[in-house]
């Protein structure tokens, strides 16, 4: 007999209690090792993103630097283009024949001047735009990176959604239209930055997921997310809503649970509400709760005090 | 002017070279790939501003900084770096005066070197610009210093209690103003308040700050704790008699730190002896203009003296710092300036509410 199993009797006169014992045991485990997981992960990506930013930053400066530069050549030898080309046809009356002519009007049409004149500045325009979301991914890679992320900071919750969108990009754009609708107003917010943009990463993960479950992987018809945020009282207040699934009845009371998951293995570990409960709840003092209906969608509404809790107190 | 750009990254010196050409701007640039090359080029050049990137071979860039500081004091120093680590920040912030964060556009860097330059007008004399280029960081208080390091030795110690300690020393105020508003910290909109620059920094990084600093002690001759006293009741006056419509932290923070060259008696004492052109306000102004605090911090702290000919008009952010300086200082406003904003019968009021303070201040 192995030694386990003699342990085993030795220890439970019930097998049948024994094994819920062990089951237990077992479950746990797991959740320790999930969490384990989750936060060696995390470190990891901290220590990465912050060579990763420092080396990708150099380029980003000359590659933009260089775009920038040629956007503005383009557009000196376009006013050049502009002040020549007349030039040609007065020549044309001039000098019919000459050869001169005809090799101008045949690099006009190798070049085929229109179309560069139309499609070079749309290009330049998009590699800035491209570039721009590089830079923007990767000064939030440089926040993720801070070990110091137990410090509640002034953040401007508008600069911080659009980030975060920007990061989750990949993960709704192929079933939603993103919607973010701000109040210019709402003042900043005493946060911890990365661990409320952890929250809204979460949320927005979700609600993607959500509307997947509705309409399928490659639906035609796209659903739709909102972001809105608003002063609500002594609190900002931020709603993702979603045009998904919604949330049944019969788990409505469990979805905060740790480990609570309807998701395939891969896609879901029940952890995403419960890091957002932790976090705005027991480190912010906020709420955080949610509106659904079943087959029409969901709305996730975070709350955080304008004040925080250390200065209320001092 | 003259610039001297630094980089080991040819390609980033190429592409600064393109985006200033297409910029039209007109200064006369160089550009050298190490921090030796850097310092043979200086020899026979001398540069109004020299820009160096953080992490090179050989010698990096907080070395050459401090050379070019010893060498020539009067160069201004600025960092261009992909650094990411807040401790980068506050390293390069001890030998720059400006810290700029990799990837910089072109027309940020221009407006970032331009607004450096233009602090020059303040202070004429390229002796005091020498003294004054030197200047890392003042004195703070010996007082509120060792309570401030208590108070970090503490977890349990919120922004909002060390913020407001903080606050009462305009050395200390400085020194975080001038980080929270290198590019590295300052999101979109430049940070006014020594609270708000508290929030943005965080606690962890202001102890490391704090702890790691060298306190330098004050010059002798100077009184710190008087000094202190008097700009904080000035910044607390502002918060009384401020108007509507005017930016009052941004006041504030001017009351505050109106003062700090009487932290510098040596280069107050060399601006008389040239004559006194230069007052101990432009002075002030220079030195947090260099370090880059808002331009409206800078601006009213060197106009405060003389609010009839910079805001004739109404009794605005100027007139509300000149009128908290001369109260807390016990000092004659200009009353003909009062009188023409029509302010001159609020005065006795104003002396009334001076030694209400006093009297908590004391107590
Ligand atoms: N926006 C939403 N719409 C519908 N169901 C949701 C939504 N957000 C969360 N849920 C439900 O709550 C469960 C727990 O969510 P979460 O804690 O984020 O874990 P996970 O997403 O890994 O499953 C999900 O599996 C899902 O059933
Ligand atoms: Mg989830």
């Amino acid at each position: 007999m192995a030694p386990h199993q003699q342990y085993m009797q030795g220890e439970a006169e019930d097998p049948k209690q024994a094994v819920a014992e062990l089951a237990k045991a077992l479950h746990e485990l797991r959740s320790t090792q999930a969490q384990l997981l989750q936060a060696q992960k995390l470190e990891s990506i901290g220590q990465l993103a912050a060579g990763i930013a420092h080396e990708i930053n150099t380029p980003i400066q000359y590659v933009s630097d260089n775009v920038g530069f040629i956007k503005r050549c383009f557009d000196l030898l376009t006013a050049y283009v502009d002040v020549a080309q007349p030039l040609i046809e007065d020549y044309r009356q001039l000098k019919p024949d000459s050869p001169l002519l005809a090799a101008a009007d045949a690099a006009i049409r190798r070049a085929r001047l229109d179309y560069l004149r139309k499609q070079m500045p749309a290009a330049l325009e998009q590699a800035i735009e491209g570039l721009q979301r590089v830079i923007v991914i990767v000064a939030a890679m440089k926040q993720f990176s801070h070990p110091s992320t137990a410090e509640h900071t002034s953040v401007d919750l508008a600069e911080l959604i659009h980030t975060t969108v920007t990061i989750a990009r990949h993960e709704w754009k192929y079933v939603a239209e993103m919607d973010v609708q701000l109040d210019p107003d709402l003042p900043s917010v005493p946060c911890q930055r990365n661990e409320i943009s952890q929250v809204l990463l979460n949320l927005i993960v979700n609600a993607a997921h959500a509307i997947t479950e509705l309409v399928g992987e490659n639906a035609e018809q796209k659903g739709h997310i909102s972001i809105r945020t608003a002063r609500f009282g002594e609190f900002a207040e931020i709603r993702i809503c979603d045009t998904g699934s919604g949330i049944p009845e019969a788990i409505r009371s469990r979805v905060f649970d740790p480990f609570f998951t309807t998701k395939a293995v891969g896609k879901g570990t029940g952890q995403g509400l419960a890091i957002a409960y932790s976090t705005v709840v027991e480190k912010h003092r906020g709420q955080i709760f949610f509106e659904t209906t079943t087959g029409k969608g969901t709305c996730f509404v975070v709350r955080l005090p304008l004040q925080s809790a250390t200065e209320s107190a001092s | 002017m003259k610039v001297l750009f630094v980089d080991d990254e040819p390609h980033v010196l190429e592409g600064i070279e393109r985006s200033l050409f297409t910029l039209d701007c007109d200064w006369d640039v160089q550009f050298a790939s190490s921090g030796a090359a850097a310092l043979k080029r200086l020899e026979d050049w001398s540069a109004d501003i020299v820009v160096s990137d953080m992490r090179m071979p050989g010698m990096d860039g907080a070395e050459l900084l401090t050379r070019v500081k010893q060498r020539w004091p009067d160069t201004l120093r600025v960092i261009l770096s992909g650094y990411t680590e807040q401790e980068a920040a506050f390293r390069a912030m001890h030998v720059s005066h400006q810290f700029l964060a990799k990837p910089c556009q072109g027309g940020d860097l221009v407006e970032a070197l331009n607004r450096l330059i233009i602090m020059r007008d303040l202070v004429p004399s390229r002796q005091l610009r020498e003294m004054l280029g030197a200047i890392a960081e003042l004195p703070p208080s010996p007082r509120i210093y060792l309570r401030l390091r208590h108070l970090l030795e503490q977890d349990s110690s919120g922004t909002g209690i060390i913020a407001s300690v903080m606050e009462q020393d305009p050395a200390l105020s400085s020194t975080v103003l001038k980080l929270a508003n290198s590019t590295f910290f300052r999101r979109s909109h430049p940070i006014v308040s020594v609270h708000a620059a508290v929030m943005r920094l965080g606690v962890s990084l202001l102890h490391n700050l704090v702890l790691t600093a060298e306190c330098y002690p004050p010059q002798p001759g100077v009184d710190v704790e008087q000094l202190r006293e008097r700009s904080l009741l000035a910044s607390l006056l502002v918060r009384k008699l401020a108007p509507s419509g005017i930016d009052v932290e941004c006041c504030v923070s001017a009351a505050l730190l109106a003062h700090v060259s009487a932290l510098l008696p040596k280069v107050v004492q060399a601006a008389q002896d040239e004559g006194g052109a230069v007052s101990p306000a432009q002075i002030a102004a220079y030195l947090l203009g260099i370090w880059g605090l808002p331009l409206p911090i800078v601006y009213t702290v060197a106009r405060h003296q003389r609010p009839l000919e910079h805001e004739p008009q109404r009794f605005g952010a100027i007139g509300v710092v000149h009128a908290a300086i001369a109260l807390a200082d016990s000092s004659e406003p200009d009353f003909a300036y009062l009188e023409q904003v029509g302010m001159a019968a609020q005065w006795p009021s104003w002396l009334q509410i001076v030694e209400v303070l006093r009297h908590d201040q004391q107590a």
